[in-house]
């Protein structure tokens, strides 16, 4: 028995051994356990607690809200819907051109590293930024999307035509020049899932209009994110099912025949009005980029070296206390949050999964699926972690199920689809076991990116969850704008940017040893 | 026993099938020639249609998961039995006793050594194989008797191919198998039936049937 | 089916060309742009603030337009980055602005800013103490009682929601509010705080007591449930803060000209977007002590 041999005959001490006993756990599968592990781990760290609350009261006027929606001003709602499109369409069509072009440059290391940095840093963070250097206009609302999301196209764009089926192409070579090998032999093959994606990501971008809210440009978001915090849930729910039909219609608003029109549209009428100062940008650099102690410091010291160690004898001090107080925490929670969060949202895919496939379900019960799915992905983290939080006090909790079943709605939706569309034989079995032997390891590979993805948004999304008490990265960099300290706050951009290209590239490493796997 | 009587299928107004009329007794080994698209593969799902509860199939896209083991593809026929927790366990924690089972049904169709990779990795003819072990599995099963493949056979040179289908007719008492090898059909099955055009061309005992007369139904081969 | 694409297209057409119409804002040469904190009812602020713009143009003679922004901090960028040239801040706020922009002055105060408070409240059924009726005492050892509870401030950049009791509670305990409180939250808002201690999801927080009365006014708040268990001593808050400059940009003596038509402001309609009763005059020196409480809590350098 060859099998039984060779595993017996390697003797790699007791645990692989056993492991390798029989056949080796299948990477997803090992990739998972190990995964759980460490988010274990995490729990023992985690800061997490049931507070007893008696939240009834606000529930009741939440749920009245969702019964009585409302809004005091239709021609302003028209307004903030036509913006939140304006927005959405004419910052992801700038992100798909830039990240387009990005795409076709993306073997040289430069050009790597720089979308990885554009889209290390959450849109949110680059709208704090970009207010701070250009002001509040709607410049900065457009450039806090287009920016992230020209790193995310390159990206997914690249990786995209680099699993176009070879053939065509190999077949091409020497027949045909560059530019039509790579229309017919690769863009041809992946324009539809191209398409598919920049309709997600559009999807997205509606909701990144929070983002824009941030801006102060009177988008969907921003009313939303009003009304949320002073409990005026009628209006809140109001927005958030206009949000939802936003959402929920766009196969109709925007498709084959209307992106183009829609986009020259968004594009001519898009409301630039301010002028950047370059009096500003210069102070912003030169001044309050500079680290505190540094500022106003005397440069024309004589001799570069005293000039040196003046700067490291000031520098280090500041470093050291920033390090202790901010960075150092705010890695750990977030670290631990981001794990946690993604365990649970695996947890979630799984159990939304069912109900949206054609595999498991009827008409109606994918129809309520479907619908449930949608809800979870539109809701705003925000508004979910604020329900949760009344629920159940605030800690870590609320953030890990916002985050959880956010990111569950999001990835069960991009999920369903690819199921729907596999093919199977016809004795194939039933419910669970279809779940589990013909279905998850068909779409594993598909499900690790999309997950490990989602780690490093999840990562970035923790950010905006300060309201909760946790203070994680974000929480501190939000202090920073808050209290107008962008040297603090460059810094701990910068050290959540390079988290997330660690996390990047270790997602990046699994999915490659996933992908190769199975190749 | 399997029985198609007048049978029409296909959309409204275009019938793949046409007032089939077929027969099959337990015991027989059946060969179904004629050319792509004459509806072969039609006529296998609507026999299977039949009774699935008894038949173990190899259909044409052989359904293997690509990213599951081969031993876990094999393992799948299987999974009518009702164990669901076992099966759960053994997809994560393979089990000694199942790869036993499964190692032993390796041997018959000779992919012993690649228990262990993924399917994807493997070549046509051992996918084929693969497919095949999974269905001899489903032999174990009293209930299963019947085998319905379609083409399963066809990355697997000659010789091999018919020791296959001896394995095959082995296992199973009935077995009903669509083929492009004319050679094959005449040798391995009792009984050969020759489809054109959605029809029943011929139906006859291979001892009484020559090359030539299947050609008039298969031409490209 | 192609054509009801095409018509849905062509309405969705048609509603963006109007909507982007709406959007396009006529500007003039000069116009005086001014901002607010967005410390409370903010979904409101537009409509309110609207109505101070057509005061302040009808006074002063030049374009006058509101510029809405999310938080403090961006108002004061936006002081900073001279996109507005007035603005009402708050304490610290108005500290922090003024100290980025040479020779912009506070000009106007709320009649109650002068001596402002900020209460601490309480969860009822969550903290002992705070079981009988309101305890409205100055006396500092009323906070005692708070130690090892979950707490919630408003917004990071508040005055009376986080500066001033933060250094309450540091002048107290001689201990951050992290160590002190088992943890702490920031609403981002004073209703939220309410709302947050009302449902227990925190135990105590600190609000703007101007807030909270009106919250106690309007029926928002269950006080069967909240109660206020402490109350600052008085400080300075809100104010008027102008850039320096105006009156080179916009004519000699604007600075002035700008004062009065605060200092003028009598109607309840145009008061009650503060609210307050009236403006009294204000000067950089009046908020040195708010400069010093934030150079102590660490929240300026």
């Amino acid at each position: 028995m060859p099998g039984l041999q060779k595993g017996d005959s390697t003797l790699e001490g007791f645990f692989s051994k056993y492991l390798s006993r029989k056949i080796p756990l299948s990477l997803p599968t090992k990739t998972t356990l190990m995964l759980i592990v460490v988010a274990i781990a995490c729990l023992f760290y985690a800061d997490i607690e049931v507070a007893m609350t008696s939240p009834w009261a606000e529930l009741q006027r939440l749920m009245l809200g969702a019964l009585t929606p409302s809004y005091p001003s239709m021609s302003e709602l028209f307004h903030a819907v036509v913006l939140t499109v304006q927005f959405a369409v004419v910052g992801v069509m700038v992100g798909v051109l830039f990240g387009f072009a990005f795409a076709c440059a993306y073997q040289w290391a430069a050009v790597r590293w720089f979308c990885a940095l554009t889209r290390a840093i959450h849109e949110l963070f680059w709208a704090l930024l970009l207010i701070a250097v250009i002001g509040v206009s709607p410049l900065a609302g457009l450039l806090a999307i287009a920016i992230p999301y020209s790193g995310i196209f390159a990206k997914v764009f690249y990786e995209m035509l680099l699993q176009a089926n070879p053939g065509p192409d190999l077949v091409l070579k020497e027949k045909a020049d560059v530019v039509s090998r790579f229309f017919y032999g690769r863009l041809a093959q992946m324009a539809p899932r191209m398409a598919r994606y920049i309709r997600y990501r559009l999807e997205c971008a509606l909701r990144s209009s929070a983002v824009l809210g941030f801006v102060g440009l009177p988008t969907l978001g921003y009313h939303l994110e009003s009304a949320v915090k002073e409990g005026h849930y009628s209006e809140a729910w109001l927005l958030m099912y206009v949000l939802l039909a936003l959402i929920g219609s766009k196969k109709w608003w925007f498709n084959r025949r209307t992106w183009l029109g829609l986009t020259v549209l968004a594009c001519a009428f898009f409301p630039f009005t301010e002028s950047i100062s370059l009096q500003n940008l210069g102070q912003f650099f030169t001044e309050e980029l500079v680290p505190s102690p540094l500022r106003g410091v005397d440069l024309g010291g004589d001799s570069s070296q005293s000039t040196l160690s003046l700067f490291a004898s000031l520098l280090f001090p500041w470093l050291q206390v920033l390090w202790v107080n901010e960075v150092f925490p705010g890695v750990i929670n977030t670290l631990v949050l981001t794990m946690l969060a993604l365990i649970a949202t695996g947890v979630c895919v799984l159990m939304l999964l069912p109900p949206q496939s054609v595999w498991f379900a009827g008409k109606n019960m994918r129809f309520v699926g479907q619908g449930i799915a949608l809800i979870l992905r539109s809701l705003p983290e925000i508004v979910l972690a604020f329900i949760v939080m009344l629920l159940v006090g605030p800690s870590m909790l609320p953030a890990i199920i916002a985050l959880a079943i956010h990111n569950g709605g999001v990835i069960s939706h991009l999920l369903q689809h690819q199921i729907d569309e596999l093919r199977l034989r016809e004795d194939h079995p039933k419910g669970l076991l279809l779940f589990c032997y013909e279905i998850m390891p068909r779409i594993s590979t598909q499900f690790m990116s999309f997950w490990l993805y989602r780690w490093e948004v999840i990562m970035r999304e923790t950010a905006i969850l300060g309201l909760l008490g946790i203070p994680t990265l974000g929480f501190y960099i939000d202090s920073a704008f808050e209290d107008i300290r962008y040297d603090r706050a460059l810094l701990l951009i910068l050290t959540a940017a390079a988290l997330n290209l660690f996390i990047e590239a270790l997602s990046g490493r699994l999915q490659k040893k996933l992908y190769n796997k199975h190749r | 026993m399997l029985a198609l009587v007048d049978h029409f299928s296909g959309y409204q107004n275009r019938h793949v099938l046409r007032n089939i009329n077929i027969t099959i007794t337990e015991g027989e080994s059946v060969a179904v020639v004629g050319e792509s698209g004459a509806g072969k593969s039609t006529l296998l799902r609507q026999l299977y249609q039949l009774s699935p509860k008894t038949i173990a199939l190899c259909p044409q896209s052989l359904g293997l998961v690509p990213s599951l083991s081969a031993f876990h593809n094999i393992y799948m026929g299987q999974l009518h039995q009702r164990t669901p927790l076992k099966h759960l366990l053994n997809l994560c924690w393979p089990q000694t006793t199942a790869w036993n089972n499964v190692l032993s049904i390796a041997k018959h169709v000779g992919v012993q050594e690649l228990l262990r990779q993924p399917v994807a990795s493997l070549s046509g003819g051992q996918q084929q194989r693969v497919a095949l072990a999974r269905c001899l599995l489903q032999a174990q099963s009293k209930i299963v008797t019947t085998f319905i493949g379609d083409e399963p056979v066809s990355s697997v040179d000659q010789k091999h191919g018919g020791l296959l289908l001896g394995q095959l007719k082995e296992q199973f008492t009935t077995v009903i198998v669509a083929i492009h090898d004319r050679q094959l059909a005449l040798q391995q099955f009792d009984r050969v039936i020759g489809i054109q055009h959605g029809s029943v061309v011929f139906d006859e005992l291979s001892s009484t049937l020559t090359l030539q007369d299947l050609s008039a139904v298969c031409r490209d081969q | 089916m192609k054509l009801t694409d095409k018509c849905r297209a062509f309405v969705f057409v048609v509603l963006v060309v109007s909507g982007c119409f709406l959007s396009v804002t006529s500007q003039a040469a000069e116009t005086l742009v001014f901002t607010a904190i967005p410390d409370q009812d903010e979904s409101r602020l537009r409509a309110r603030f609207s109505t101070v713009a057509s005061y302040l143009q009808q006074k002063l003679g030049v374009d006058v337009r509101y510029l809405p922004v999310k938080s403090y901090g961006a108002a004061v960028t936006a002081f900073k980055n001279d996109q507005v040239q007035l603005a009402w801040f708050g304490g610290l706020s108005g500290v922090r602005a003024r100290s980025r922009v040479p020779g912009s002055a506070a000009i106007a105060q709320g009649y109650e800013d002068q001596f402002f408070t900020s209460y601490f409240i309480a969860n009822r059924q969550q903290v002992p103490f705070a079981t009988s009726s309101d305890i409205i005492s100055t006396s500092i050892s009323g906070l005692d009682g708070l130690k090892g509870l979950t707490f919630s401030f408003g917004s990071k950049g508040s005055t009376s929601g986080r500066l001033m009791p933060e250094f309450y509670i540091r002048k107290h305990f001689s201990l951050a509010p992290k160590d002190v409180f088992r943890r702490v939250g920031y609403s981002g808002d004073h209703s939220r705080t309410i709302a947050l201690v009302e449902s227990g999801a925190f135990q105590a927080g600190a609000v703007n007591y101007k807030v909270w009365e009106k919250a106690v006014a309007q029926g928002l708040v269950d006080t069967e449930k909240v109660a206020v268990v402490w109350k600052t001593p008085p400080y300075p808050d809100y104010q008027w803060t102008i850039r320096g400059g105006v009156d080179q940009r916009f004519g000699h003596g604007f600075t002035t000209k700008v004062t009065n038509a605060l200092l003028e402001m009598s109607e309840p309609a145009l008061l009650n977007a503060f609210p307050r009763k009236s403006f009294v005059p204000a000067h950089n020196e009046d908020y040195v002590p708010i400069v010093n409480v934030a150079k102590s809590v660490g929240l300026i350098d």
